[in-house]
């Protein structure tokens, strides 16, 4: 249940640094732009935050550098 | 890489370079055909795709980054990481003012605009703050690189906070592997931009996008020369192994045109070529293909200008050292792909300098961003990871852990 509800905060916390800059970018996607409200973006950073900490990913297999 | 185009044993620089001069060409003959207008409007598709989703790729790709320094090379790296993050940061804003230096030479740009007034070095630094500081407040893009930062870095830092540090890292990585499956469009799509040039800006806007190809030349070229004189004087590689390096390293990172591609026969040569110690090679050339995109930075500051002539945006050479502390940052996360830096660099470019409409301001500095550049730069990028290696090892010594002042290659090649 915690990994659903992680899943669902780290889904809307995505939306949240999308819709802002919506209004610059594909012009059928500017419709998301309408539901931005300011400091949108760091709140959605910290939901981000929670939405991951519920899920409690582990470690991710290291390998070559991927930059 | 395995698939698609790839099967026909064309590299990409190639294939990159070979569909921008059809595309240019497209563009010139038939500016008015509407087939050649549609491809054109295909390829804008994309880039604006990206702008509408950069906030959250570049905030996933530089949380990530930041995490992965601290969690997975700071106690491998010991006391070289925070020395070498110092080296890279320095060298990235050094590169950048020496770009500037020379911007004041290649182009006409005025140090301000006309109508305002030249202040001096005390009113610029409170102009840049208050710039940044509204800029902080109000957009989301600059919101999502400081916080990715910030919060990358704490959450690695505390260990209960570690889970969400590893799912920075996982998006990270489904962002990169996302844009590498999509690396076989990367040259249609710069392709079908090239169309605009000229169809748009005429011959002028083709004579612009060679003026850039040729600053970008010189400005990193030069920029080589002066790295292997530096190499020389201050460390103690003899000329056979620097330029043996150079020759290796140079022509692989111009070929490739991405630095990860870049990175095996790098750490190959730092240790056969320029006689490094294996864990100084790994440690700064990782850390290097990780962080340092510094000769990319200079070509983002040489294709605003162009970019901004083109499109008839008024700059100045105050607004140029404006994004200079920006782009240091953003060359910290820049992904290692052909002709990343322009993408990811484009959208906060657009912001900083306030253009009127983003969205052309991307499409214009994508395809601008394209063929002979991102190859220029990551030659440049690449073999400045070996120079950093050759420093830390002969003039740090003792900061990294080495007692006795050995190098072990040279002597080999005496």
């Amino acid at each position: 249940m915690r990994r659903i509800l992680g899943i669902i905060l780290a889904l809307v916390g995505s939306w949240m640094l999308v819709s802002p800059q919506a209004l610059l970018g594909l012009a059928q996607l500017k419709w998301m732009y309408k539901y931005a409200f300011p400091g949108e973006v760091l709140i959605g950073i910290v939901i981000i935050a929670i939405g991951f900490k519920l899920m409690d990913l582990k470690a991710p297999k290291v390998g070559k550098p991927s930059h | 890489m395995a698939k698609g185009w790839s099967h026909l044993s064309v590299p990409l620089p190639i294939r990159v370079v070979g569909l921008l001069i059809v595309g240019l060409s497209l563009g010139l003959a038939f500016p008015k055909d509407a087939l050649v207008k549609n491809l054109y409007t295909s390829g804008t598709y994309f880039p604006r795709t990206i702008v509408t989703f950069a906030a959250l790729f570049i905030f996933f790709l530089l949380a990530a980054a930041t995490a992965k320094l601290i969690l997975f090379h700071k106690d491998r790296a010991g006391k070289m990481f925070s020395l070498i993050l110092t080296i890279y940061i320095s060298m990235g804003a050094i590169s950048l003012l020496y770009t500037t230096a020379w911007l004041a030479v290649l182009s006409d740009v005025p140090f301000s605009l006309p109508g305002q007034k030249s202040a001096g070095a005390g009113a610029w630094v409170m102009q840049v703050g208050h710039t940044f500081t509204h800029v902080l407040s109000q957009q989301p893009l600059l919101q999502a690189l400081v916080g990715a930062m910030l919060i990358g870095w704490t959450c690695a830092s505390i260990s209960s906070l570690l889970p969400v540090a590893y799912g920075f890292i996982s998006a990270g990585d489904m962002i990169l592997k996302f844009f590498k499956k999509l690396l076989w469009y990367y040259p249609i799509m710069i392709g079908c931009l090239a169309i605009g040039i000229p169809m748009k800006f005429g011959l002028k806007g083709v004579a612009l996008y060679g003026k850039g190809v040729l600053w970008v030349m010189i400005v990193t070229c030069v920029w080589v020369v002066l790295m292997i004189i530096t190499a020389r004087i201050f460390t103690k590689r003899t000329w056979k192994q620097i330029l043996s390096y150079y020759g290796a390293v140079w022509p692989t990172g111009f070929g490739t045109g991405g630095s990860y591609d870049t990175l095996a026969i790098n750490i190959i040569s730092a240790e056969q070529d320029l006689g490094l110690d294996e864990d100084v090679a790994e440690v700064s050339i990782v850390f290097g293909t990780v962080l340092n995109k510094n000769c990319s930075t200079m070509s983002v500051l040489i294709v605003t200008i162009i970019a901004a002539k083109m499109l008839g945006i008024p700059i100045s050479m105050s607004e140029i050292l404006m994004l200079i502390p920006p782009v240091i940052i953003l060359g910290l996360e820049s992904p290692g792909i052909p002709g990343g830096a322009g993408f990811f660099m484009a959208p906060i470019i657009a912001v900083v300098l306030n253009v009127p409409d983003e969205a052309v301001w991307i499409t214009t500095f994508v395809s601008l961003f394209s063929g002979l550049i991102p190859m220029f730069s990551t030659a440049g990028n690449t073999t400045d990871d070996g120079m950093v290696g050759a420093l830390l090892q002969d003039c740090f010594p003792r900061l990294i852990g080495r007692t006795k002042d050995v190098v072990p290659a040279r002597a080999a090649h005496a």
